[in-house]
């Protein structure tokens, strides 16, 4: 019995080491947030979720991204605003509740 | 500063304007929340994963674009239109030049005779060199067109391009054998068989088929041939040879 009783607190110990992978809760979250991410994206306008890939992801300069979309500089940073807006409102609720 | 707004906070995100805001949010409690909500919504937009790509992506964004742009087609499309004309046209210009010589000079002198036989040579370079660009257009569309994206591969357009490049093929084949360019009248003999088997090609055909189709181009060596035959026209246009008893030579492949 006191044999039972060590095993199942090493069984404890072992579960309550920090893990190198995220969790499930994470996962999970992760899981809607990239989903969330997904469903927002594929709203945006053509020129809104091109302008926002372009300088999110790529990196690319407002100049640099004008000129691919045949936009005027101030035209590239609003379509960028904008989509940075509809992500917002759409993932604040779940990034908020989450922090 | 005044607080910045929600653009000019976007922008200092993404290091677009910094004028102010930095020093700003060092003072500004209330900004500063705002930012870092801002920050923590574009962060977790990087969790998205970046979906990996298969060999065929680069293909795939062509197909995707390629119907929303202009038609490069149009050029050839534009020398179809022409190409009637313009063949006529060729072959109206070697007569009449025939003629003229042969009118005008009953008896012509040994070098009279090599200078007429180099200003035929000469228009019949022109007008092969033109057709010789087409046929290069429609084949290259043809060896580079994407896989079928539904089965089958739509080449009708190449097709009537292939049928009218071969009439003037034929002429100007003939043409050049009668005038004894024999190099000229083996390429348009090579490049009348590759025309032959896109023309009579069915006018959807399948990725087998495509490739069939782009081996015979490769196997003929067609576009190699008509490229060196197109560069070589092109010195002869700004370099005339100088009249000489071998009788300006011919073009050789």
């Amino acid at each position: 019995m006191a044999e039972s009783g060590s095993s199942e607190d090493a069984g404890d110990a072992v579960h309550a080491l920090p893990s190198h992978t995220p969790g499930p809760e994470r996962l999970l979250f992760s899981g809607r947030v990239q989903r969330c991410v997904a469903g927002t994206l594929d709203q945006l306008s053509r020129q809104e979720r091109t302008a926002f890939v372009l300088r999110h992801f790529e990196g690319q300069s407002i100049e640099e991204i004008g000129a691919a979309l045949g936009l005027s500089g101030s035209a590239a940073k609003h379509s960028i605003f904008r989509a940075v807006q509809k992500l917002r409102r759409a993932l604040e609720p779940l990034v908020n509740v989450q922090s | 500063m005044n607080h910045p707004n929600e653009e000019q906070l976007v922008l200092y995100y993404y290091g677009e304007e910094t004028a102010g805001v930095e020093d700003h949010l060092g003072e500004c409690e209330s900004c500063r929340g705002e930012y870092h909500a801002l920050q923590r919504v574009l962060n977790s937009v990087d969790s998205l994963p970046v979906p990996e790509r298969d060999g065929d992506y680069e293909s795939q964004v062509w197909r995707a674009v390629a119907g929303a742009l202009p038609r490069k087609r149009s050029f050839a499309a534009r020398w179809l239109s022409w190409k009637p004309l313009i063949a006529a046209a060729g072959v109206a210009a070697l007569v009449i030049a025939a003629f003229l010589v042969g009118r005008g000079f009953e008896k012509p002198k040994p070098g009279q005779a090599v200078a007429d036989s180099q200003v035929r040579e000469r228009i019949l370079l022109v007008a092969v060199g033109d057709h010789l660009e087409r046929s290069q257009t429609m084949l290259v569309e043809l060896s580079n067109a994407g896989a079928p994206q539904s089965g089958e591969l739509d080449i009708s357009y190449e097709q009537r391009a292939a049928e009218d490049l071969l009439e003037s093929n034929r002429l100007y084949r003939q043409t050049a054998a009668s005038a004894g360019d024999v190099a000229t009248a083996s390429l348009l003999e090579d490049l009348e068989r590759v025309l032959l088997e896109v023309a009579h090609s069915p006018s959807a055909i399948s990725e087998k088929q495509l490739q069939d189709l782009r081996k015979q181009i490769e196997d003929q060596g067609i576009l190699f041939k008509v490229r060196v035959f197109g560069s070589q026209v092109e010195e002869r246009e700004v370099e005339p040879r100088p009249a000489g008893p071998q009788g300006g030579g011919k073009t050789t492949l």
